[in-house]
């Protein structure tokens, strides 16, 4: 019954277009890239971090792109599909949680190249990205241990996905190199984007001793500025969301992952795989301490830098640690 | 112009007023499209190109039919008994939810059984949850209108402390339910596009809806019953009992949306399964004039709308938003058009009584 309604419908819909006299799809003389976020591009944090690279890399190859931000992910396969219908040839799906649907559009869309962050599932037009920020966590740690007065140092981040979780036990890894007794609070909020309650949660770690904090999602540093602690920013320079207490921040520079990927598409050399730029790529780095850096004790600032080259030269590696925690 | 009105003065009364509500936001959202400084015949074909005017765009508008039309047509049967039921995202929620679990726990099981356990299930759940504002109300007179949007929200964080702890998907990190194998799975209609057979539901729920209505003393009951409860009492019908049939029906039918949004859109249960559906579906029942056709008449265009909203947007630089005040313009037009002839006559006596102004001073 199923094949003979199929049937029926193919034919209408191919139709269809005929009758309203629509166009069809214009032929790309040219790359398009299109890039689905999840939240909104001004978070200057995860969806920054995308829309920057993607921009950056718009420049640099003179190609058209567009992106939707704010996309849930009930509705993010819908968004995806539309923009390989309309002729994209390369999507990114920047989310952790878009995976489910690049998967699908991807079975659909031979000829388009998906790109889906931090993605367990490959297919042979679907590859993915990581996060290495982890790498710069590790660093974080370092610094936020020998910063802290009260050997206490917090942790606040979104969902408890691997490249979170990757994230947090380099944190503690760092923490420990530097000050082997100190103590990494952690907490999953449970929602990528939840301010009020990353705040409140951070707020009740300043509580249990906490006076540095690594802010892993927006609301972190509002709980810092309101107790009056530091707070390591992530993604971007968060600094200007707290002159007086963002310490420094791990960014993350997407602009050359895309660039590289955007043009290994257009030669036709891309394949799917895991494309990692970290801080031996010049992706992944601290950002400038903006004078706050005269409150930590230089030996700790020294400490940190020797790692961060050590890292760059592949002299020492940052462990991967994905198992889940408490 | 005659002849256009000749076409209105043969369509049903409220046909045309639903026609008239959509044009009227129509013009005003071209006024608006205007004013961001695009022209609004790009912006709408834009928006309708998208939506219409290619297979993926088509199936896509269909998919997003389903639901807005499964809700609207319980929404629909409920103010029809004269039951304000503005709890179908709940229902639609819980329905959602108890279709994952059932797809989830019954792997494995062939298709012919798997797929109707889970829609039944869904439809018993959404018809309980609805079934406690009909308790709420039947026995303690609570209103309806507060309960049942009062227990959206308790349905939705239910869901998710559900999704967050015992149907989570043990492998995966997120709150959603595993992914269902291929037999929880509504068969897709169109190769290469989302159409699934939810679509049909939809068809069949209409046409059910409609024949129980007109055709079904029952139905007759319920409808007099919503027009005049006093009458229905006195002529010595069951009120009591057609309330709870408008209570049951939108959550089953809620409930419905919930599990093809389950089993033919996403292949599992997630947290946010529906982008306010269940509250879109009120505007869709009182623009298809709670008739059953009229529902999904009306369910297929404001998908449409939805569909070619993001397109617009990145094509024409219309803001999205923008179909969301189109909508709305919609229900504003739909209900205030019983004040276009009050409009009308006192334009009238206003010219009258200028020109009695200008006889006099002549």
């Amino acid at each position: 019954m199923f094949e003979r309604l199929k049937k029926g419908l193919r034919i209408a819909v191919a139709a269809l277009p005929l009758v309203a006299g629509g166009v069809a799809v214009a032929e790309a003389d040219g790359l398009k890239v299109a890039m689905v976020l999840p939240g909104p591009i001004s978070d200057n944090d995860w969806n920054s971090v995308g829309y920057n690279g993607l921009q950056a890399a718009a420049k640099e190859l003179g190609i058209e792109v567009a992106y939707s931000e704010n996309v849930s992910d009930a509705d993010a396969e819908r968004i995806l599909r539309d923009y390989a219908s309309r002729g994209y040839g390369l999507v990114f799906a920047h989310s952790f949680s878009f995976g489910d649907a690049a998967l699908n559009v991807a079975e659909d869309f031979p000829d388009t190249v998906f790109m889906a962050g931090t993605a367990k599932e490959l297919a042979p037009n679907l590859g993915t990205y990581s996060n290495p920020d982890y790498q710069g966590a590790y660093l974080a740690g370092m610094l936020g241990a020998g910063a802290s007065k009260t050997k206490t140092i917090g942790w606040v981040g979104g969902m408890p996905a691997p490249n979170m979780l990757a994230n947090l036990h380099a944190y503690e890894a760092g923490a420990k190199e530097m000050v082997p007794d100190a103590k990494v609070l952690h907490t999953f909020i449970g929602s990528w984007f939840d301010p009020p309650k990353a705040k409140e949660a951070a707020i009740a770690q300043v509580e249990q001793g906490a006076d540095v904090l690594s802010a892993q999602g927006v609301g972190v540093i509002d709980a810092a500025i309101a107790k009056n602690v530091f707070a390591l920013g992530a993604m971007t320079d968060q600094n200007h969301l707290g002159p007086k207490v963002v310490l420094t921040s791990v960014t993350w520079d997407l602009g050359p992952l895309v660039t590289a990927v955007a043009k290994a598409v257009q030669d036709k050399s891309w394949k799917s795989e895991n494309w990692s730029y970290g801080i031996p790529e010049g992706s992944v780095k601290l950002a400038d301490f903006h004078g706050l850096d005269a409150g930590v004790p230089p030996e700790v600032l020294k400490a940190v830098q020797a790692k961060f080259e050590a890292i760059k030269s592949g002299a020492f590696t940052v462990p991967l640690d994905t198992s889940n925690v408490e | 112009m005659g002849s256009m009105n000749a076409i209105l003065a043969r369509l049903p009364a409220g046909l045309a007023g639903s026609v008239a509500a959509v044009l009227a936001a129509f013009l005003v959202g071209a006024a608006l499209i205007a004013a961001v400084g695009v022209s609004p015949v790009t912006a709408y074909a834009a928006l309708f190109e998208a939506a219409l005017g290619s297979a993926n765009g088509l199936a896509e508008t269909l998919v997003r039919t389903v639901p807005l039309a499964l809700c609207g047509l319980g929404i629909a049967l409920a103010f029809r008994a004269g039951v304000f039921n503005v709890g179908a995202e709940g229902q639609l929620f819980v329905g959602g939810a108890a279709a994952g679990a059932i797809g989830v726990a019954g792997a494995g099981l062939p298709s012919i059984v798997l797929l109707p356990a889970m829609a039944l299930s869904a439809m018993i759940a959404g018809a309980a949850w609805s079934g406690i504002a009909a308790v709420l109300k039947l026995r303690f007179r609570a209103d309806e209108l507060i309960t049942t949007i009062m227990l959206n929200y308790v349905a939705i964080h239910l869901v998710s402390f559900l999704l967050h702890g015992p149907l989570k998907d043990p492998n995966g990190a997120l709150a959603q339910t595993a992914r269902l194998t291929s037999d929880g799975r509504l068969p897709v209609l169109l190769g290469g596009t989302r159409l699934h057979a939810g679509i049909l539901i939809v068809l069949v729920a209409a046409i059910l809806a409609h024949l129980f209505l007109w055709r079904r003393t029952e139905g007759f009951r319920l409808r007099v019953v919503g027009l005049n409860q006093r009458a229905a009492l006195n002529a010595g019908m069951n009120v009591r009992r057609a309330v709870l049939i408008g209570f049951l029906a939108c959550g089953a039918l809620a409930g419905l949306a919930g599990f093809s949004e389950v089993a033919g859109v996403q292949r599992r249960m997630i947290e946010n399964l529906s982008p306010g559906y269940g509250y879109t579906a009120i505007i869709v029942a009182l623009l298809g004039q709670t008739s059953p056709f009229g529902v999904v008449a009306a369910a297929f265009l404001f998908a449409a709308l939805q569909i070619g909203a993001t397109t617009m947007e990145s094509a024409a630089g219309v803001p999205s938003t923008l179909t969301t005040v189109i909508q709305g313009l919609v229900v504003l037009f739909l209900i205030g058009r019983d004040a276009i002839p009050l409009i009308g006559d006192a334009l009238a006596r206003l010219g009258d009584a200028l020109a009695r102004l200008g006889r006099k001073s002549a």
